[in-house]
């Protein structure tokens, strides 16, 4: 029994091959995109939305009222990594009970791509926010005894995120496999609604863990930034006062 | 090995590609017009307060003018009661003087009716008094009074002029003398009455006696066309006319002062006090 959907290979040649994980997402990125696309061209700014603009603005709300929850300023400025993070794992998750599909987040590849893509991302923020060196910073506090306990809590973190996803995913579709050859007529169908659930509910944690992650690095930079802004306004405001 | 490391290659490529058309397609533009919205919100609801500001000074407004209207309404509604009971105060004068002078004319009118009353009750009933007398005296004559008159008949006979003597034997000629009394005669009396008249005519003429309870109380003698009487009827009607004169007299007096009150608008003239 294959376990990972990365073992269905239908075209190679060499090293390169196109297997069941890569073309189901680019399915999804064409889903994604498409309906996107589609209802985004009739957009209105007027009282009467569409049901479509009516969906993507609700979920594009949500994503932004959980970015800015998370302490992430702008919002804006996260909103299409966080945002694709939860959509590219969300919408395998959920097609998943579709029979024949192959949900990319059921392949550890997949999962260890965009574990990578936040283990990229949080030190690329911390640095665009207050440079290499304010970043590299943060791995020797609160003392340099910590940099290792830092590092090794960075990797883990990452490792965490991938197999967390994966695990769950996989062991969704086992389960149901499983279950489907001792009791094939009800029992797969309620693993299959507790699947949606899960897999939900992982996508959910996935991007606010790396919206966590990512909060980490530039909290402390915006925290800095406030103190600066009280002493500066201390200093203006000083004399008068005096 | 559950990774494969192309794949994980490929997927950081498919993700970075989806993160770049998602927000391309999806983030920017949903975004975009969710503040648009907002800002029309905004907007709107700026526009909204300061018309609600707007209409509350039309209200403040509105009330002021309310307020100004019903003052002058009431302004106009005291200035016109005033004008109505001036009004009426001036109609009230109108109709009290237009009723004095009715009553004026009226009780000219009544003192006229009164003075023309009095003065028909004052001649009928002088002529009823006259009638009465006559009445009482025709009631009265009996015999004894009748043969008396019948004494003062002859009596005056005797004093009448030629002329009518001889008128009276040429209508005794063509027929009887008639003698009409007012109750019977008796027969001396009657004899005593044809031969006075047979010496008055120088002829035998028949002599009817005739008696005539409706003519006034005296004798009447008539031969044909010719006629001669005395009764009391004369002394009653000279009697009459001159009680009508007297009364003629008195009423001429009477009316004479009243023609000099004549002023119809003089509301404080006094009631006409009966003059008798």
């Amino acid at each position: 029994m294959e376990i990972t959907p990365d073992a269905f290979i239908y075209w190679q040649h060499g090293f390169a091959r196109l297997n069941a994980t890569i073309a189901m997402t680019w399915l999804n990125m064409v889903l994604l995109v498409g309906i996107s696309a589609l209802v985004t061209l009739r957009l209105t700014s007027g009282e009467k939305l569409g049901r479509g603009q009516n969906l993507l603005e609700v979920v594009v709300s949500n994503i932004r009222q959980q970015i800015g929850d998370m302490g992430l300023k702008p919002v804006d400025e996260f909103l299409p990594f966080i945002g694709t993070l939860f959509l590219f794992i969300l919408l395998p998750n959920v097609l998943a009970v579709v029979p024949g599909y192959r949900a990319p987040t059921g392949s550890l590849s997949t999962t260890a791509a965009l574990s990578i893509c936040v283990f990229v991302a949080v030190p690329g923020w911390g640095i665009r926010r207050r440079g290499l060196v304010g970043y590299l910073k943060l791995y020797v506090q609160p003392s340099p005894f910590m940099l290792p306990f830092n590092l090794m809590g960075e990797f883990s973190r990452t490792l965490a995120l991938a197999v967390r996803l994966f695990g769950n995913m996989m062991s969704g579709a086992m389960i149901a496999g499983i279950l489907l050859s001792l009791a094939p007529l009800l029992f797969p169908v309620l693993m299959n609604i507790l699947g949606l659930i899960t897999g939900v509910i992982q996508a959910y944690i996935f991007a606010v863990l790396a919206a966590v992650y990512l909060a980490a690095a530039a909290r402390v930079h915006q925290g800095q930034e406030e103190k600066n802004q009280r002493q500066q306004q201390h200093d203006k405001g000083g004399p008068t006062h005096g | 090995m559950l990774i494969d490391w192309f794949t994980v290659a490929a997927q950081i490529v498919n993700f970075l590609i989806l993160v770049y058309l998602l927000k391309r397609f999806l983030y920017q533009p949903i975004v975009r017009h969710m503040n648009e919205r907002e800002e029309k919100i905004a907007n709107r609801l700026q526009q909204a307060a300061a018309k609600r500001a707007e209409a509350q000074r039309q209200i403040d407004e509105f009330l002021h003018k309310q307020e100004e209207l019903e003052q002058q309404s009431v302004e106009k509604l005291e200035k016109a009661e005033e004008e109505a009971q001036k009004r009426l105060q001036e109609l009230l004068e109108q109709a009290r003087r237009h009723v004095e002078n009715k009553r004026h004319g009226w009780l000219q009118s009544l003192d006229k009716e009164k003075d023309e009353f009095a003065h028909d009750l004052k001649k009928h009933s002088s002529q009823k008094i006259l009638r009465c007398v006559q009445r009482a005296l025709q009631d009265l004559a009996d015999e004894p009074l009748n043969n008396r008159l019948a004494e003062v008949l002859l009596a005056r006979m005797k004093k009448l002029d030629h002329d009518l003597r001889d008128r009276l034997s040429r209508a005794a000629e063509a027929g009887e003398i008639i003698v009409r009394t007012t109750c019977k005669l008796d027969d001396a009396m009657k004899s005593k009455i044809t031969t006075a008249l047979h010496e008055f005519c120088n002829k035998d003429a028949e002599v009817d006696y005739q008696v005539d309870n409706g003519q006034p109380l005296g004798v009447e003698v008539s031969a044909g066309s010719v006629k001669f009487s005395w009764s009391i009827a004369g002394y009653l009607e000279e009697l009459e006319e001159q009680v009508l004169t007297l009364i003629e007299e008195k009423s001429r007096e009477a009316s004479e002062p009243s023609g000099e009150q004549a002023d119809p608008d003089d509301n404080k003239a006094p009631m006409r006090t009966d003059k008798e």
